[in-house]
């Protein structure tokens, strides 16, 4: 690395070469609006009712399993229809292992990921020769295999329409009101998001793009393509399993019928309206498709439009269809892409661009 | 000799439904996981038009009308647009069309459960065994039309001219071939053919928006047949019926379907690009 | 000459069908210097260089690099030992920053799970440090640092075109595969890449082969050149041999 120091010689002395600086998640002035996003998220209870809490606590639990299907589809480019499935597979184990077992939540939990981890597996291997988008299809094909078999299990052993999962205990504290959950799923959601930033940023995040953006390229500079589709797809189950698991949890009870394919697509749609790829994006999303019933909800009733509940469904798939639609036409990247333009708008105003320095320095 | 009969009616469905899979995969690459739903509309169509007292042979040319037009429309508004983008688009897209027509079928059918009439009345002998007029049209309508698919993809211009761009969509260009009017009357012609599919699946089941299933287990078929190859899509076919057949006799409904994705999931892992498909190249570098 | 080779390429056979790619091929790349392959289009060039890297992998012959032999080995485990490669078309990971690009290259140097990578803290987070810094060395030894942070599919040609060598000399290989880094570069951008490939032999001492159409350019620059056509090699030597050789004039002319 002689030669490396003969040309530091070369290089003009203004530009940086502060690594600390090009790794950190969150620079400058973002640290301000994040401390006054937490104040705003420790104070939420205060300021809403039960049943906005309740919805929010839904948003939050979508969060992590929209983060984790982004991962997966919008990084790794692998679309996964199965969302719906790993979900189901967190719920179910969930519910079977207290059912038949007894055994604490955070057992239950641990059992849950892993399972989701297997079944991930399960599929990964027969998808790995396959092109990219055939995954679709066996994703699909595990959706409706998973959900025949779990409501065989339920007819069958179970002999009822759902099974009844208790609260989560911890000590004497029992998990039942909407505000605790509230700060529990907080935490956990931001541990989450933490940990997607985190991998994204991480050699394995890259390699997942590099991957997906060209396999021959990505083999022949030394990344294994079986190993990292493998990965990612494992990594993503458990961890949409692990957000089925608490969504289990917070209903208090597991049926076949929640987790349908209607699911799935709510989930794509989330990461699509959010913006594939961006960790923000997945925030975004979840918290709009879940606020979207409630808001349309409202909406109905302000309007005095009265209309039947089966119309109603039917008019939640049409908004996600005109939503997926729209987004993958007109604004592939997304609410995080506007966001982002939006912001710098106002920040550069009234320029348009960054100054070319600090364009070098980002 | 009726379970026979069953097992054909359901391949012969199924095939319908493959074959425009495999139409519009050759032709543009494009997963169409909206292919059960718009099968469905047209039966729901189909029913609405005769329930209004139009005879069969107006309800059945509406029916395909339905077909064909939802093909050019979702062809022109949103498969053009993002023709060359990465797949991923192009599949997301569909499964937003999917959802899209699940809904509009909700609102305007209200998700009642139909069952078609049979444009015949009688009843025939075959080999001893009593058969309705329906199976007649089912098994007939199916097959026939399959027949047709072949013939016109092996022994028209049109069918040749769609072989060539799924062979090389540059290629085709450069020699002048219009690659985009091609796509479309793929994309028309499949799901043309998908309508006649929902219209002989209303012959024989219930009308439904749970019915959309036939979609997924053509995408079976397809993918197990190979997703590039016609004489994939009837092998799948029969080969996703009689398991679906078999399953549902021996055991009950939710089994069939998990026995499909086990046979899918073991096909895979041994024939990666399905019993008749081709083997995509590697990227060159 | 056998002693000091770093590959040593004997008698590949490659063919697809009916289509013999490479009908024999020897090829030795010292451990010093520039080593050009040229020839025709459909001569083998790049279908050798994609025999060395495990993308195809030949019927018969050895390709030994420092001695162990890469034949039936998969591309991954070839670059993990050592060897470096560029594309002729712009293979760069599209979404990727080019000093994410470079990075990619050095994934296999990385160690430690996933949990590690959610946490990234400690050993993480200083590998990622080490790998940045050695990245930036090489962006410095490129000059290409105005497009640090430019995702790959927004730069010009001849900047993706750079970045596609910089990326194949980012793994710390001990041999370069380079695909036609020249081909559609501006006259200035053809200077700029000549350096580089100069500085890169006598700086840093990294033997290369080198695919290049600018016969110009290779007698230039090669320290030794062979000359493939239909798959065999018809001329080896230095640029004087070859710019005499009547074969290669043959095959580049008529």
């Amino acid at each position: 690395m002689n030669a490396g120091r003969a040309n530091a010689a070369r290089r003009p002395p203004t530009l940086p070469t502060r690594i600390t600086h090009r790794i950190e998640l969150f620079r400058g002035r973002e640290w301000v609006w994040l401390g006054a996003g937490a104040v705003a998220a420790l104070a939420w209870p205060m300021l809403v009712t039960q049943h906005w809490l309740h919805i929010t606590n839904l948003s939050l639990i979508a969060v992590m399993g929209a983060v984790g299907l982004n991962l997966l589809t919008g990084n790794a480019r692998l679309v996964s229809l199965g969302q719906a499935a790993f979900l189901a597979i967190g719920g179910f184990s969930a519910g079977a292992m207290s059912h038949h077992f007894g055994t604490p939540f955070w057992l239950n939990l641990i059992v849950a990921t892993l399972m989701g981890g297997l079944f991930g597996l399960i599929v990964a291997i027969p998808s790995l020769r396959l092109k990219a988008l055939y995954v679709a299809i066996t994703t699909l094909a595990l959706h409706f295999g998973v959900t025949a078999a779990f409501a065989v299990y339920l007819a069958r052993v179970i002999r009822s329409e759902g099974i009844l999962i208790d609260p989560p205990q911890f000590g004497f504290f029992e998990l039942y009101d909407a505000a605790p959950w509230y700060y529990f799923l907080l935490l956990i959601a931001t541990l989450v998001v933490i940990g997607a930033l985190n991998l994204q940023r991480s050699h394995l995040g890259r390699r997942w793009v590099a991957v997906a953006d060209h396999e021959v390229a990505s083999s022949a500079l030394g990344i294994s393509i079986h190993r990292a589709k493998l990965s990612v797809f494992v990594i993503t189950s458990m961890l949409v399993s692990f957000a089925g698991c608490l969504g289990a949890y917070y209903e208090g009870v597991v049926t076949e019928g929640f987790y349908d394919l209607h699911l799935a697509i709510a989930y794509l749609a989330m990461i699509i309206v959010g913006g594939l790829g961006s960790v923000l994006g997945s925030i975004l999303g979840a918290f709009l498709i879940t606020l979207m019933p409630y808001g349309l909800d409202l909406l109905l009733k302000f309007g005095g439009v009265k209309i039947s509940a089966g119309s109603i469904s039917g008019l939640h798939s049409v908004l996600y269809g005109v939503l997926i639609v729209g987004f993958m036409l007109f604004e592939p990247l997304g609410l995080a892409e506007i966001w982002r333009r939006v912001r710098d708008y106002f920040m550069l105003w009234p320029f348009k661009y960054r100054p070319l320095d600090q364009l070098r320095q980002r | 000799m009726l379970q026979v009969i069953t097992v054909l009616e359901i391949a012969g469905v199924y095939a319908l439904l493959a074959l425009g899979l495999v139409m519009i995969y050759r032709t543009s690459r494009v997963l169409n996981l909206a292919q059960g739903e718009l099968a469905i509309i047209c039966a729901y169509v189909a029913a609405v038009t005769t329930g209004a007292g139009l005879p069969w042979f107006l309800a059945i040319p509406v029916t395909l009308a339905t077909g064909a037009i939802a093909g050019a429309v979702i062809y022109v508004s949103t498969m053009r647009p993002i023709l060359g983008e990465s797949p991923v688009v192009g599949i997301m897209t569909t499964v937003g069309v999917a959802i899209l027509i699940r809904g509009v079928m909700v609102i305007a059918f209200g998700g009642d459960t139909t069952m078609l009439d049979s444009p015949f009345g009688e009843a025939v002998v075959l080999a001893g065994v009593e058969v309705g007029p329906e199976h007649l049209v089912v098994l007939g309508g199916s097959w026939g039309c399959v027949l047709l698919i072949i013939l016109f993809n092996f022994y028209s211009s049109t069918g040749l001219l769609m072989r060539a761009v799924s062979d090389d969509v540059t290629l085709s260009a450069q020699r002048g071939i219009d690659v985009d009017r091609i796509v479309g009357i793929a994309w028309v012609l499949a799901l043309v053919v998908g309508a006649v599919a929902g219209y002989l699946h209303g012959q024989r089941a219930l009308i439904s928006t749970a019915a959309t299933l036939i979609g997924v287990n053509a995408l079976i078929a397809a993918f197990i047949g190979g997703m590039d190859s016609f004489r994939g899509a009837i092998v799948g076919a029969l080969t996703v019926a009689v398991v679906e057949f078999v399953t549902i006799q021996l055991v009950e409904s939710h089994w069939a379907e998990i026995a499909l994705v086990v046979l899918m999931l073991v096909v895979l892992t041994f024939r990666p690009w399905g019993l008749f498909g081709t083997v995509e190249e590697l990227e060159r570098v | 000459m056998t002693t000091e080779s770093r590959l040593e390429v004997r008698d590949i056979h490659l063919s697809f069908g009916e289509i013999r790619a490479l009908q024999g091929v020897d090829v030795d790349v010292p451990s010093r210097g520039i080593t050009a392959l040229i020839g025709p289009n459909g001569a083998g060039k790049t279908a050798l260089l994609n025999s060395v890297s495990g993308i195809y992998r030949p019927q018969s012959g050895r390709v030994l690099l420092d001695g162990e032999d890469l034949v039936g080995l998969p591309p991954h485990v070839v670059a993990k030992a050592g060897v470096g490669r560029s594309f002729q078309h712009l293979e760069l990971f599209a979404r990727l920053t080019v000093t994410e690009n470079l990075l990619v290259a050095r994934d296999f140097l990385f160690s430690g799970n996933p949990v590690s990578a959610m946490v990234f803290y400690g050993s993480a987070r200083r590998q990622e440090m080490q790998h940045r810094a050695a990245v930036e060395s090489i962006i410095d030894f490129f000059e290409l640092w105005p497009y640090r942070d430019v995702p790959a599919r927004a730069l010009p040609y001849g900047v993706q075109k750079l970045v596609g060598f910089a990326r194949a000399m980012a793994s710390e290989a001990k041999l370069l595969l380079l695909d036609e880094p020249g081909s559609g570069l501006t006259r200035d951008e053809k200077e700029d890449l000549a350096r580089f490939l100069l500085r890169l032999r006598d700086d840093r001492r990294i033997p290369i082969l080198w695919i290049e159409h600018d016969l110009d350019m290779v007698l230039d620059l090669a320290d030794h050149i062979y000359a493939l056509d239909l798959g065999r090699v018809i001329a080896s030597g230095d640029a004087d041999a070859i710019r005499d050789n009547a074969a290669v004039a043959a095959s580049y002319v008529g």
